[in-house]
């Protein structure tokens, strides 16, 4: 839905704005320009994909965190689509 | 005309303050959070004011407005996390005060405002992190290594998700920030269309402006809809956030 895809969005402007942010604040500090910059941009490039698969993948928004009966549901590591949508619906989006 | 479709935004100082050098004038945007503050509490108090068994209008709305926060607490945050319940829902009111105050023309909205958005999400960042860091103390930083992953990859993923928790606040408010201010240019762009059109075309401009109006009367309902969805959105992932500092993993 329109949710969803309003919250990706943000997700990847955000990271990228932590990622570079942090980078140019990290080669500002310890003057190793421009390694921070290329780390972090890196780094805030993984996150964002990270979080948007947390966002899609209906399991928890959070870091590291996962739903005990998401996880139950689709047996480990494979998700199929009843365990997607439960996800989806839980949440409202 | 002003045709300038980022006038809106712009702040004006309505009481000029100023404190050790800083500036901390009563401007439009204060004023309007200070209206949005007083139709809640107003909302609440006189709504609550009768405790008919049978509610009356406002009653209802006020229940209406507390019985859908305390469900979106109770869904999504858990039940362990009833304390917190006041919190998620002076975020929520305010929030989506702030959106549909600024859906009256001429009014201003703070939420379109990047700064007033991202004290409100730092506010929940902090807390979220202080709850966490008194709840579970130290344990609270296994929340930045995936359980089961090797450790090999630690050096790879703990910076991710390090930069992926620092990320909550910014995604936070920008999504709130980038809906709301979009939005009403847009709606603002159009209108525009209307006096350019009429200004150049004459008696053929006041047809042709006829279809930019149009099309702002279903963005008007549309905005509406955006107004209440990132109230919503904001607080389901302030929820999301206090669950995950309840449980962590």
């Amino acid at each position: 839905m329109l949710g969803v895809a309003f919250r990706v969005g943000a997700e990847l402007v955000a990271a990228m704005v932590v990622g570079v942010g942090g980078g140019l604040v990290i080669d500002r500090w310890l003057g190793t320009s421009p390694w921070g910059l290329i780390v972090m941009f890196v780094l805030g490039s993984a996150a964002a994909m990270l979080n948007v698969y947390r966002a899609v993948n209906g399991m928890g928004y959070a870091v590291g965190y996962r739903r005990p009966d998401t996880g139950a549901n689709s047996g480990g590591g494979t998700n199929s689509t009843p365990a997607k949508d439960e996800g989806e619906g839980n949440r409202g989006h | 005309m002003a045709t300038d479709p980022l006038h809106q935004f712009r702040i004006e100082q309505i009481v000029p303050l100023h404190l050790a050098g800083h500036d901390i004038s009563f401007t439009n945007s204060s004023l309007y959070m200070v209206v949005a503050a007083v139709l809640v509490t107003g909302l609440l108090v006189a709504g609550t004011a009768s405790r008919a068994l049978v509610p009356g209008r406002l009653q209802s709305v006020a229940e209406l407005l507390y019985e859908f926060v305390s469900g979106m607490v109770r869904d999504n945050a858990g039940t362990q996390a009833r304390p917190y319940f006041p919190l998620v829902f002076s975020i929520f009111a305010f929030v989506l005060f702030g959106n549909m105050i600024g859906m009256v023309p001429g009014t201003f909205t703070f939420t379109s405002h990047i700064i007033v958005t991202f004290t409100l999400a730092a506010l929940v960042f902090v807390f979220v992190t202080l709850v966490a860091l008194i709840r579970h103390g130290f344990h609270f930083f296994s929340f930045f290594f995936p359980s089961g992953a090797p450790i090999a990859l630690a050096p790879i993923l703990i910076p991710i998700e390090i930069i992926s928790y620092l990320m909550r606040p910014v995604s936070l408010s920008i999504r709130l920030f980038a809906n709301m201010m979009a939005g009403h240019t847009m709606l603002k762009v159009f209108a525009g269309f209307t006096i350019t059109m009429i200004g150049a075309l004459g008696a053929v401009g006041w047809l042709a402006g006829a279809v930019p109006v149009a099309i702002n009367v279903a963005l008007i309902g549309f905005e509406i809809m955006v107004a209440f969805l990132q109230a919503y959105v904001f607080t389901i992932l302030t929820c999301l956030y206090i669950r995950d500092a309840i449980e962590l993993h």
